[in-house]
């Protein structure tokens, strides 16, 4: 749906790209989490997704049209949320009214959901609510546009543990069928049980491009006591009384649990092309290697 | 919905409406301004229009039209240096590049709100102040009935007779709004201040060229023989060329705005 297609960026000519020959496509009606480390381009690439930013080299089409032209079809269709965002000198719903004569799908109705989900206070200005409500504010009206393509970098910054439950709630119930929802966090935990897929960026490439689902069935995650065996394991790494430690799910392996995404993330920064070539390979019968 | 990709005058107009809705506070706030600034002229203009000899309503609207004129000019050289105001920060740039409007009607709608939104402004605070000072001077009694009257035509008139008649007095002021139209789209922050700045160091270069034609028709005599009337003309197609030039860059850089700060002179 949205494609990034041989792509160039360097914010200025004495500095290295940050993408360099970069593709990556996001097909409709994902949600897909985007991990990376610091400064490894995860918000560029939002901007470059959002025709906020121009490459040097290469194209990001939306159904075939250059992102950067930013035409009217393409910026109805999408919303972005930045990490660092102004909010007007009004109120959600105030705010609301006039930002829907720009979006031919704005959805009323479900503004009101996420302004009870939230408890947002719609008789509030915007710009005198805390960060964290301020943020759920934006998210909402986001959510409410009904984009086709909605970014998100770092979405859950400055929510406390229930809002960062109310999000999950909040995003599974707007994403729509033919949206393709992108998050950018580095907290892995608050998208763990929303996203479909799993893209990991590095400086300058693309290190993972996986389904949730295929990780899910092809990894395991152990907890193993000091002096167990690791044989066979993708990954260890040392924790208070043991190691943790990835293996290739099969019978029989004891102390396992769900994998998590930062594991994961850590896991795959480590050695990218083991992983993926393992987890792009076809599955074995009974699901040994 | 309006389903164009180009142009569209309906969602410039809705554009031009989100921009006031959105600073409206903003927008009342330098109304007020000009109008109380206008109000205090006009008072203190009224009340020594009696002091020496001159002392008619014509020599009140002609004052005021001169200081009215004066103060549209500046009026008019700061919105037009803040024309991009709302791209001075990330959020705010995010929020400006992203709405659902083509570049051509976001760049149109801004310079509508910053010429044409700034005369309607104007010509409501002299609505406004001209109607106050009436009241104000009548509870004075007598005093200063020679001063007393609603003549809002009379001062637009002056107004109009001078920004806008002299053809060489409006390319000159016309000159030095598109410096401050070009300099808003080059600084988002502090434009006004920067493209003063800007003109100054241009404006004594050109003086060190012009000292350097003048010494140079003193030596030879070429600018005796030079048809002054030719010389205008040629100056004045120059300026305007000159300027729509500037039209032109303005809308190119706005075209090209990206959410990074821009580098160099186009350094923020």
């Amino acid at each position: 749906m949205i494609e990034v297609n041989d792509v160039k960026f360097s914010y200025s000519k004495h500095q290295p790209p940050v993408f360099d020959h970069f593709s990556i496509r996001f097909e409709s009606g994902k949600i897909y989490g985007l991990l990376g480390k610091n400064g490894s381009g995860k918000s560029t690439l939002l901007y470059l997704l959002a025709g906020l930013l121009k490459p040097a080299e290469g194209r990001v089409l939306y159904k075939g049209n250059d992102a950067a032209r930013r035409r009217p079809s393409f910026l109805g269709d999408t919303f972005i949320v930045p990490e660092v965002f102004d909010t007007p000198d009004r109120t959600i719903v105030a705010h609301a009214r006039e930002l829907s004569r720009f979006y031919p799908h704005f959805d009323n109705e479900f503004l009101n959901f996420c302004i009870k989900e939230f408890e947002i206070d719609p008789k509030r200005s915007m710009i005198h609510m805390s960060m964290g409500q301020r943020k759920k504010a934006y998210v909402s009206l986001a959510l409410a546009t009904r984009p086709r393509l909605l970014l998100m970098d770092e979405p859950s910054n400055g929510f406390d543990i229930p809002s960062k439950s109310q999000f999950r709630k909040v995003i599974a119930a707007g994403a729509a069928d033919d949206t393709t929802v992108i998050i950018s966090t580095h907290q892995a935990h608050d998208i763990e049980n929303l996203i479909d897929q799993i893209v990991i960026i590095d400086y300058n490439g693309l290190l993972i491009n996986v389904p949730v689902s295929v990780v899910i069935e092809r990894l395991t995650l152990c907890r193993q006591m000091f002096g167990e065996s690791t044989d066979g394991a993708l990954f260890v790494r040392p924790m208070l009384g043991g190691n943790i430690a990835i293996y290739p799910t099969r019978e029989g392996i004891a102390d396992s649990m769900p994998l998590d995404l930062e594991t994961f993330f850590e896991a795959v920064s480590m050695n990218p092309v083991m992983f993926t070539n393992y987890l792009n390979e076809k599955p074995v019968e009974n699901g040994n290697v | 919905m309006e389903t164009s990709d180009n142009f569209s005058i309906s969602r410039m107009l809705r554009y031009i409406r989100f921009d006031f809705v959105s600073n409206k506070k903003s927008y009342i706030m330098r109304i007020s301004l000009i109008a109380i600034i206008l109000f205090l002229v006009m008072l203190l203009v009224s009340m020594t229009a009696g002091v020496g000899d001159v002392v008619t309503h014509a020599h009140y609207c002609g004052t005021i039209g001169i200081v009215a004129s004066w103060m549209l000019a500046i009026a008019l050289s700061i919105s037009l240096s803040y024309i991009f105001e709302p791209m001075k920060t990330i959020g705010g740039r995010i929020n400006h590049l992203m709405l659902p409007a083509s570049k051509a009607e976001k760049f149109t709608g801004r310079l509508l709100i910053s010429t044409l939104g700034l005369f309607a402004a104007f010509i409501v605070a002299i609505l406004v102040t001209e109607s106050v000072r009436n009241v104000v001077l009548l509870a004075f009694g007598d005093k200063y009935s020679d001063v007393i009257g609603f003549d809002f035509f009379g001062i637009v008139k002056e107004l109009w007779g001078i920004m806008f008649v002299d053809k060489w007095l409006t390319t000159h002021q016309m000159f030095g709004f598109s410096t401050f139209l070009l300099g808003g789209a080059l600084w988002y922050n502090y434009s006004f201040v920067k493209t003063l700045f800007a003109q100054t160091v241009i404006g004594m270069g050109l003086l060190i060229l012009g000292g350097f034609f003048s010494i140079l028709s003193l030596i030879t005599d070429w600018l005796d023989s030079a048809d002054w009337e030719v010389l205008y003309n040629v100056s004045f197609v120059v300026a305007w060329v000159i300027m729509l030039a500037m039209w032109v860059l303005t809308y190119q850089l706005y075209r090209r705005a990206s959410i990074v700060n821009k580098r160099f002179i186009f350094k923020q």
